[in-house]
């Protein structure tokens, strides 16, 4: 069995600080591998541990981070890894990463199994595992909560607002996963060691013939809400107060 | 070689990097342990480094290491409790100078170093948390984390301020409580112009400023990076000034003179750790055993000079020192080479130069009382009133007697003459 997993460099976003216009400094934000993308790791490697499978992980950039997040997979226990080298891989559209992942997957494939984080920490377009299904033409369950697998069919369970869907498919499948899926391993001295001893492969885009689409963001900010600062004191007249804050709601449109 | 590495170094600050590169350089196999997700990240530091243990080691390191602004201005400044301030600075002239010193984030500067250990052929792994030296018949012969025993023939403990590991091991003791004082920084974002406006730089230019503040019961500092202001404030909770620690950094940032410096800025950061403040007293009489070394920080190589804290170069120091020791010993059994190595090149009698700085810095008047004092003396002699004060009236209703300025002259005397 072979499996390869995807993994995407993110801002960790939850470290994440803004200018006072909402625009977010994102040059200072840590970066890390994203959380999902993590639990697709640990999923590959409990599939391993389990039918022996060979997990290769592959992430699309040019940065030491980039370096760090193979070898985190490695000292999770990922097998081998690959950087696709791109300078700008943060302005890279999704559909370019599909095409980057069907030129690797005829290179070095064929995969039972792509496995991925339903949606990245950073830019959450939920887009990937689809464009990649459709591009190399295999099925795709997306958004997994949790997954088995009985050495010849998959199983996996999507919580949805209406109730849990179970899918029921043989491989070869593209499956995005959530980070309800797994708790992801903490890798242990040993392996952390291992992981550094490593080869980390790279290509070019040119050696897989992808063509890289761009899309630049022209503006991001975060949603702020005023504070008014209104304080009404009730210490002296309650009734009163009262009033005061029906009045204000009512000026604000939020009762009638 | 007993292990998987010659030497295991725990913790990546300045001075366990330090070692490690110039073992690695050597041609030693060396892995560092550090429990944060990166080379310091649990560490916090003002914000400057000092050149000369760069220039004199690591030969073309301003080629691509992080460096934030050159500090060309050395500032002084008192903040007295009505908003005012008294300020003195010392503005170096860059034709001639100006490259002793340096702002950087430490972070920043220790991933820089941190590349340099990889490329001289170290490992550093990070998220490993040391839980245990491994002792053998007395002698250090590795580490525990996690369970798993990692076995080298040297182990540098560079763990910093906070010396657990060898707290545990009966190494060192606790520091007393009035031995430690508590550093919280900030760190706040805000354009290159707005830095260079409000402080009066130009391009790469930077400042460093002492911060006396009688409310705070111990010194605070800013540093100015490239667009950060960080300051923060050195607090003694022994001086129990009914302050908490987690307001005094508030407090010196609300002050008038302060706001105005870093108005509209962005909070980005905010850390703190204990420092440790006993200097020479600190420092351990003998920082090796068999097998092992005590670099930095966790051995007390900490420079109190009462304007300046100095760590991160004498950690520098005490690295490619202990690396050398190792090299020059080559054998686990004495290292006693090292300390003879540390007076050697000078890092003892340095700290011992000061060793009576901490006995004044204890004494909390120096940060309250004098201030104060100075206040007022400033206030009352720059004050135009119909009723005009020579400057002597003003001493002498500041001070409130003869008595009381004699005390202050002898115990200023004293506090002088020991810095």
């Amino acid at each position: 069995m072979k499996i390869l997993t995807l993994i995407k460099l993110t801002v960790d976003v939850s470290q994440l600080k803004y200018e006072k216009d909402g625009s977010p400094l994102v040059e200072i934000a840590p970066n890390k591998m994203g959380d999902s993308d993590k639990c697709a790791v640990e999923e590959a490697i409990r599939l391993k541990e389990r039918y022996g499978a060979s997990v290769t992980v592959l992430t699309v950039g040019a940065t030491r981070d980039h370096e760090r997040i193979i070898r985190d997979a490695y000292a999770m226990g990922v097998d081998e890894g690959y950087i696709i080298e791109v300078e700008e891989y943060q302005k890279l559209q999704a559909t370019t990463i599909g095409d980057i992942v069907k030129a690797f997957v005829e290179k070095t494939g064929p995969y039972d199994l792509i496995l991925l984080g339903a949606g990245s920490l950073d830019t959450h377009s939920y887009t990937l595992g689809s464009i990649i299904s459709s591009k190399i033409g295999i099925p795709i369950i997306s958004s997994v909560d949790s997954l088995s697998y009985n050495g010849s069919i998959v199983k996996a369970e999507s919580v949805m607002e209406d109730g849990v869907y179970v899918f029921q498919a043989p491989p070869p499948l593209v499956i995005t996963l959530t980070t309800e899926a797994n708790e992801p391993r903490i890798p242990t001295l040993k392996t952390i060691l291992k992981s550094k001893k490593m080869e980390v492969k790279k290509l070019r885009l040119e050696e897989l013939g992808v063509k890289p689409r761009y899309v630049t963001i022209e503006d991001v900010r975060k949603y702020f809400v005023e504070r008014k600062k209104i304080i009404i004191d009730a210490g002296e007249d309650l009734e009163k107060a009262v009033e005061t804050i029906y009045s204000i709601l009512k000026m604000e449109g939020l009762v009638k | 070689m007993s292990g998987e590495f010659d030497v295991i170094v725990v913790g990546a600050g300045p001075a366990g990097l330090s070692t490690a590169y110039f073992l690695a350089k050597k041609g030693f196999s060396v892995v560092v342990l550090e429990r944060g997700s990166e080379p310091g990240s649990k560490n916090v530091f003002g914000g400057r480094v000092y050149s000369y243990v760069l220039d004199k080691n690591m030969p073309g390191w301003r080629m691509d290491a992080p460096i934030e602004r050159w500090v060309r201005r050395e500032g002084l400044s008192i903040l007295c409790h009505d908003g005012s301030s008294i300020n003195l600075q010392y503005i170096i002239n860059r034709s001639s100078d100006g490259y002793d010193s340096f702002t950087t984030f430490l972070t920043e500067f220790l991933k820089w170093f941190s590349y340099k250990v990889e490329e001289a052929g170290g490992t550093i792994a990070t998220r490993v948390k040391v839980d245990k030296l491994i002792f053998e018949g007395g002698r250090a012969v590795g580490v525990e984390a996690g369970g798993e025993i990692l076995r080298s023939d040297y182990v540098v403990i560079a763990e910093g301020a906070n010396t657990l590991l060898l707290e545990k091991h009966g190494l060192r003791c606790r520091p007393k409580p009035e031995d430690i004082s508590v550093g919280v920084k900030e760190v706040i974002k805000l354009k290159k112009e707005t830095i260079d406006e409000r402080f009066s730089l130009e391009d790469d230019e930077g400042v460093a400023y002492f911060i006396l503040y009688p409310r705070l019961g111990g010194g605070g500092f800013i540093y100015t990076m490239r667009e950060y202001v960080s300051i923060g404030v050195v607090y003694r909770p022994s001086f129990s000034l009914n302050i908490e620690a987690r307001d005094v950094i508030e407090e010196l940032r609300t002050h008038p003179q302060i706001l105005k410096l870093v108005r509209d800025g962005v909070l980005v950061e905010y850390s703190a750790h204990m420092i440790r403040e006993a200097g020479y007293r600190d420092f351990m009489e003998k920082p090796y055993g068999v097998g092992y070394l005590v670099v930095g920080d966790a051995a007390g190589l900490l420079i109190n000079t009462g304007f300046t804290v100095r760590g991160v170069d004498i950690a520098i120091e005490s690295g490619r020192i202990a690396a050398e020791a190792i090299e020059k010993a080559g054998t686990p059994d004495d290292l006693s080479i090292y300390r003879k190595l540390l007076e050697e090149n000078h890092v003892i009698s340095k700290l011992e130069k000061f060793k009576k700085t901490p006995n004044i810095l204890s004494n909390n008047r120096l940060y309250t009382y004098y201030p104060e004092i100075l206040c007022k003396i400033f206030s009352k002699t720059y004050t135009v009133e119909e009723e005009l004060y020579t400057l002597r009236e003003s001493i002498h209703e500041s001070v409130g007697g003869l008595t009381s300025l004699i005390k202050i002259f002898l115990e200023l005397v004293r506090a002088v003459s020991s810095l």
